[in-house]
């Protein structure tokens, strides 16, 4: 076995030189702020297992800047639906959907995401809006994101990528819907 | 377990610093688009790591601007009718309140750049004075000599 393979075992707490307790499972003693993008320190050693903050993230990117995309909708009647093609800026690559409604009382909107150029959609189906996106204070960041340390964040066409928003209003009341990403606009790969 | 220096410094002649910077704003009622400016300090560029948000009424939309470029963070993306004025992204959207759940993350950190400033706009739409305090959280990438 390899030592690559037997670290990664470890890490899952299997075989010699498995940590006991994975962090996440540990509770938290204090109420500390944690970005869970940043890089951590040792992957099998709790005591070692401190995050290091300002010392990288765990997102194989460098550089580009934040920006949120953002789409509100005109008030939309009961089960109404609405849809827009967003433009989105250039060299996008996709983190996080957010949304908010103002009715929330029976799952507030659905929601489907359609790449327009690659014709690819990112949902399978119209999605409810608390499971698929968060907010500011909950940010529901992509598996894809988090998941997997290898992956990249989805990149949308480099310039004038198109996205497909599809709102469907679950209030029997009028509904305000805002609905959009979060992500990074340009940046490198490491 | 303490940061060693090395870690501290990742890149020759840099040292992280931890630091804040604040944007304060008292938003009049209805108010569209409230400026108010974010000046990096200028002894060093500030590595951003987090947004967080204070507010006294969630009805609130903001805007950020880097000036030097005129790089919008929050961009417009619904099909607007030429009536309609883009005011940017409601605020709880945007960044969490600290107190109850936390800060937004930024997941890859911005560098900006010593002086530079950022604009902010506010637009209110809760009839009331709005409140608002955005924070950034972050570093101080400090130069020093070796």
């Amino acid at each position: 076995m390899d030592s690559d393979r037997r670290d990664f075992l470890a890490w899952l707490g299997i075989g010699a030189g498995a940590a006991a307790l994975r962090p996440l499972t540990l509770p938290r003693l204090v109420n500390t702020l944690i970005n869970p993008f940043a890089r951590t320190g040792s992957p099998s050693n709790n005591q070692k297992d401190q995050y290091l903050l300002g010392d990288g993230t765990i997102i194989p990117m460098a550089g580009g800047s934040p920006v949120w995309v953002y789409c509100e909708f005109n008030t939309l009647g009961s089960l109404k639906t609405g849809r827009v093609r967003i433009p989105m800026p250039e060299s996008f690559r996709l983190l996080t959907y957010f949304g908010s409604a103002s009715v929330n009382a029976k799952g507030g909107f659905r929601v489907n995401v359609y790449d327009v150029d690659r014709r690819q959609r990112l949902t399978d189906r119209p999605v409810n809006m608390q499971t698929l996106s968060g907010n500011g204070s909950s940010p529901l960041f992509q598996g894809a994101t988090i998941g997997s340390r290898q992956a990249a964040p989805y990149a949308f066409k480099e310039t004038n990528a198109k996205v497909l928003i599809t709102v469907v209003n679950l209030e029997p009341n009028p509904n305000q819907i805002q609905f959009g990403m979060y992500g990074i606009q340009g940046g490198r790969g490491i | 377990m303490a940061t060693s220096p090395s870690a501290a410094a990742t890149a020759r002649g840099i040292v992280k610093i931890p630091r804040v910077l604040v944007v304060d704003a008292v938003v009049p009622l209805n108010t569209n688009q409230f400026p108010s400016v974010l000046t990096i300090p200028q002894d060093a560029d500030f590595e951003w790591w987090f947004l967080a948000a204070f507010r006294t009424d969630s009805r609130m939309k903001v805007l950020i601007t880097e000036s030097a470029t005129q790089r919008q963070m929050v961009y417009s993306g619904s099909q607007q009718s030429s009536s309609t004025v883009f005011n940017g992204v409601f605020i709880d959207n945007l960044a969490g309140l600290v107190a109850s759940n936390g800060a937004f993350p930024i997941a890859v950190p911005y560098v900006m750049p010593a002086t530079r400033a950022y604009q902010h706009a506010f637009t209110d739409s809760s009839g009331a004075q709005n409140t608002v305090q955005l924070v950034y959280h972050g570093f101080a990438l400090l130069q020093v000599s070796q």
